[in-house]
């Protein structure tokens, strides 16, 4: 098991350096000039010709690859921002807890409630309740969590008071956007839960559960359920790692100084490259713990694709 | 159970799909508002009531009335008209965009699918590097470097929707490839590319249809989003998102400013996900009964 | 049938099954006896209702479209039908256990085999979680499974451990009845003589009643005291195994005993029974082995056929039978 968990953690060093080669081509066709941003209009050209050598502009494509990648991989160093010259690793860093804590209440929101209603659609297939959570279900995965969020706005903020529209002063301030952005992941879970437990009940070790005498809380809760997690937990992994790097309209809605906020304001709006290379590589790396964390997940959950683990190690 | 499915009916498979859909009302129902959204968006010069783009300063920000069903803007312009023609853009967009996003996907999906070994070892690396950039990110950035017209959003938008759309396929042609009539096939020299057209795609075609339905719904959410960000197809083209996001400015005093175009978002999706929830059922009825 | 000392016996079962707006008649009136220690076999082509006879005794029959509609299970004189859900999950797997067709599927994969069965064991006594695993441990030797692999999981057994570990769970708590569903169906030829001989073995030394479901006559021929043919959902022919087996006398089995190639004879051809079994959302007024019935006549289309006494003693679902001497209704 360790020996799979070092082999991923060294696979994610050429998927890191392929993801920065990709958002770097891609940022280097971006239209528009940083050094005339950056250096506004009154600039003469002797300025302008100073600053681009001393931001390494001046180089050719390769040449700016080359310091790019060198100075992430080999130094652990994702420049400074063009237009605030602060470092971005250290900006993201600081950022990351507040991106991070909204993350993770979507997700275990999503969890917590989406399971649970699931598994009870599931055990009344085809019933009033059934047929309740899975078109409640169907109207959340619906309704874009951005347009849900002004709607909460509206209600909770604007017409009752109740709870703050913006910013980041208290926990109270993290409950709109929670909602928002955990409702269609409430929905998804619960969809996913169903299927995979309509799939489940019906295998024949749930008979054999049942001839034996167990009683059926016990046969959902105990034989089914953990044969039905693989997809939930890919779920859920999938739904961290999206919403680590999707939060982004979330943050600018409420106004939330994450990672996300960040790199579409300073670094899109800005057109401050550092800023959204070392924001894409950054989110690529905790998206690529988030998947490795699934997997080992897998294993605790499943002993076969632990023991394929296990093969694949000595087959080596 | 083992009396249960012992006589089961031979049918074309397309006719017991389609009867299975007709059963299903939801997905009726999902199918019917999404053609009548297009035939709306299609005729919107002939249905909308204004010109989307005349502005009406003296009757700016009113809400909805016999004149003007959704109210007006803040340039006074007609709401209803501006979400009629804001379907050709937000449907164009997500429908142009899904489809260009699968055929690329498909493409590479059956290449590395057929061929198998170093392509498909190679080309499947990629897409993981791809797909560890988080896709809302992905789509912001290369919108951001193509601009913003029409096209380049839809070019942006498509990007998403490759990496799935290749595994997907890729995954049901390496089922389908096990079968034994590809193997008949190879034994009576078929051509590897009439195998790929005439046997494995057909085949594979069913996942990729109900992927795709979704794929239009989430594209058109990812539209509305790109224009939130600033991105996107600008003002003052009709666009659903474009509205929204014009809207979110005047949501305290004119909140129905905001809510036309959203509940155009929320139904075009919901009636997607009806019509792709119906269509999956009815293309693998293993989870019906 | 009239058996005073029979402590296990259905009467007039009739099960449905729903689906897709149709009915599917899939047991139509089944009536069994059986007393302590004593094997039935239940034979009968796929479909003909044997799994669902077993699985309405252990009332583990899918909730949503399978309803037992009349009839009644009774062990030791308790009506099953009549117990409440809680009582009766005291009944399985420990009154009564049931042996799954396929070994491959019926363990759960991701939890230790031991543990499966200390499961059942742990159910049904009052006993620590210590107490269970040793008991599990015990099982576990008395199927031929070495005690220390009691911490491995399901798919580091091949099929017929599998099935062994099925089958100690299903003696764990030594039952009065055992429901054997197929069990050797989906093994090897090798490995079914072991698994029969072990199933043999075990209900011996806890003399314990087993209804055998099989098609398989050979295994009939090695295991059972008596044989109940099954086809179309019901009972055709009801005897002791050398009843059934010197006289077969309903056409259906007889069709059965002519399928198995006799190797003594150099013989070109099987001999199959022509045709399909009837559609069981659909079955014909008459008898339902009709259609295929190389004696059939017009009386049989007409009405319902009952089960009549054979010379031997045995009964038979036929009218063609003792033309000479007409047996009287059962």
């Amino acid at each position: 098991m360790l020996r799979y968990t070092i082999k991923r953690l060294l696979w994610m060093i050429p998927i890191v350096l392929g993801v920065s080669l990709i958002v770097f081509t891609i940022l280097y066709f971006m239209p528009g000039d940083p050094v005339t941003m950056i250096a506004g209009a009154s600039a003469t050209d002797t300025e302008r010709e100073a600053l681009r050598a001393s931001l390494g502009l001046d180089k050719s494509y390769l040449g700016q690859l080359g310091t790019f990648l060198g100075d992430t991989f080999l130094h652990f160093d994702l420049g400074n921002s063009y237009i605030t010259k602060l470092d971005v690793a250290a900006e993201l860093i600081y950022r990351l807890p507040r991106t991070l804590l909204l993350t993770v209440m979507c997700t275990v929101l999503s969890l917590v409630i989406g399971v649970p209603i699931g598994i009870t659609a599931a055990t009344h297939q085809n019933g009033f309740v059934d047929h309740l959570v899975m078109f409640g279900a169907l109207l959340g995965v619906s309704i874009p969590s951005f347009w849900l969020s002004l709607l909460l706005v509206l209600l909770f903020s604007v017409k009752l008071d109740w709870l703050p529209a913006m910013g980041i002063g208290s926990i109270r301030h993290y409950i709109l956007p929670a909602i928002a952005g955990s409702l269609g992941g409430i929905a998804m879970q619960a969809r996913q839960t169903r299927s995979s437990m309509l799939e489940i009940i019906r295998s024949d070790f749930i008979t054999t559960a049942r001839a034996k005498g167990v009683k059926e809380n016990m046969v959902i809760y105990k034989h089914a359920l953990r044969n039905a997690l693989i997809p939930i937990v890919t779920l859920t992994g999938t739904q961290f790692g999206v919403m680590l790097g999707g939060t982004m309209i979330l943050e600018t809605i409420f106004g939330i100084p994450g990672v996300g906020t960040y790199i579409i304001t300073n670094g899109i709006g800005g057109r401050d490259l550092p800023i959204i290379r070392g924001g894409a590589v950054f989110l690529a790396i905790a998206f690529s713990f988030c998947m490795l964390l699934v997997d080992l997940v897998y294993a605790a959950v499943d002993p076969r694709i632990k023991a394929q683990f296990v093969t694949r190690r000595a087959k080596k | 159970m083992s009396v249960k499915k012992s006589v089961k009916r031979k049918d074309g498979s397309f006719r017991r799909v389609m009867r299975q859909l007709l059963k299903n009302k939801a997905a009726t129902a999902g199918i019917i508002i999404f053609i009548a959204e297009i035939i709306l968006a299609v005729l919107a010069p002939l249905v909308a009531p204004y010109d989307p783009n005349e502005m009406d300063i003296i009757h700016k920000l009113q809400g909805p009335s016999i004149q003007h069903l959704m109210g007006t803007d803040d340039l006074g312009r007609d709401l209803f008209s501006r979400v009629l023609y804001g379907a050709r853009y937000s449907l164009g967009m997500g429908i142009c965009a899904t489809a260009l996003g699968s055929l690329a996907g498909m493409i590479i999906g059956s290449v590395c699918g057929y061929f198998g070994g170093k392509v498909d070892y190679l080309v499947m690396r990629f897409l993981d590097i791809v797909q560890a950039i988080p896709g809302t990110l992905l789509v912001i950035v290369v919108a951001a470097v193509l601009g913003t017209g029409f096209i380049e959003t839809v070019v942006a938008l498509s990007i998403s929707g490759i990496a799935g759309a290749a595994r997907l396929l890729r995954a049901s042609m390496l089922n389908v490839r096990q079968l034994e009539y590809i193997e008949a096939s190879h034994s009576i020299n078929c051509s590897k590319m009439r195998i790929i057209l005439h046997h494995l795609l057909p085949n594979s075609f069913s996942p990729m249809i109900v992927s795709m339905t979704m794929g239009i719904a989430s594209t058109i959410v990812a539209a509305a989003a790109l224009s939130f960000v600033g991105l996107g197809v600008q003002p003052p083209t009709p666009e659903w998102g474009s509205i929204l996001n014009t809207g979110r400015n005047f949501m305290r005093e004119h909140a129905y400013y905001m809510l036309a175009p959203g509940l155009a978002i929320m139904v075009t999706v919901l009636s997607l996900n009806m019509f792709g929830d119906g269509l999956r059922d009815a293309l693998d009825p293993k989870l019906k009964n | 049938m009239e058996n005073p000392k029979s402590f296990f016996e259905i009467n007039d079962l009739v099960v449905e099954y729903y689906a897709d707006g149709e009915v599917v008649h899939a047991v139509n009136g089944v009536s069994l006896r059986l007393r302590p220690g004593q094997s039935l076999g239940l034979v009968g082509e796929t479909g003909a209702g044997k799994t669902t006879i077993a699985k309405s005794v252990l009332r583990i029959l899918p909730d949503r479209g399978a309803r037992i509609c009349s009839g009644g299970i009774k062990l030791n004189g308790t009506d099953l039908l009549s117990l409440s859900e809680h009582d009766m999950r005291k009944i399985r797997g420990n009154d009564i256990a049931m042996i799954f067709q396929d070994p491959m599927t019926a363990l759960n994969p991701v939890q230790r085999v031991g543990d499966q069965i200390a499961e059942v064991v742990k159910i049904h006594s009052e006993c620590s979680s210590l107490e269970a695993e040793e008991k599990a441990k015990e099982m576990l030797e008395m199927v031929g499974i070495p005690a220390d692999r009691y911490k491995e999981y399901p798919h580091q057994f091949s099929g017929g451990m599998k099935q062994r570990v099925v089958i100690a769970i299903a003696l764990a708590c030594n039952p009065h009845l055992l429901l054997a569903d197929e069990p050797t169906t989906a093994l090897d030829v090798t490995i079914q003589a072991q698994v029969l001989d072990m199933i043999e073995d075990l209900k011996r030394k806890y003399n314990t009643a087993m209804i055998m479901i099989t098609h398989d006559l050979g295994i009939v021929a090695t295991v059972c005291d008596e044989v109940a043919i099954i086809y179309a959902g019901e009972i055709v022919e009801y005897g002791t195994k050398e009843e059934i087996f010197e006289h077969p006398s309903h056409p259906y089995t007889v069709g059965l005993f002519d399928a198995i190639p006799n190797m003594n004879e150099d013989e070109e051809w099987l001999h199959p029974i022509e045709g399909m079994p009837p559609d069981p959302t659909n079955l014909p007024a008459g008898c339902a082995f009709g259609p295929r019935c190389p004696r059939a006549t017009a009386e049989c289309r007409e009405k319902k056929i009952g089960l009549n006494r054979t010379e031997d003693g045995h009964v038979c679902r036929c009218i063609h039978i003792n033309k000479t001497a007409q047996g009287g209704e059962v």
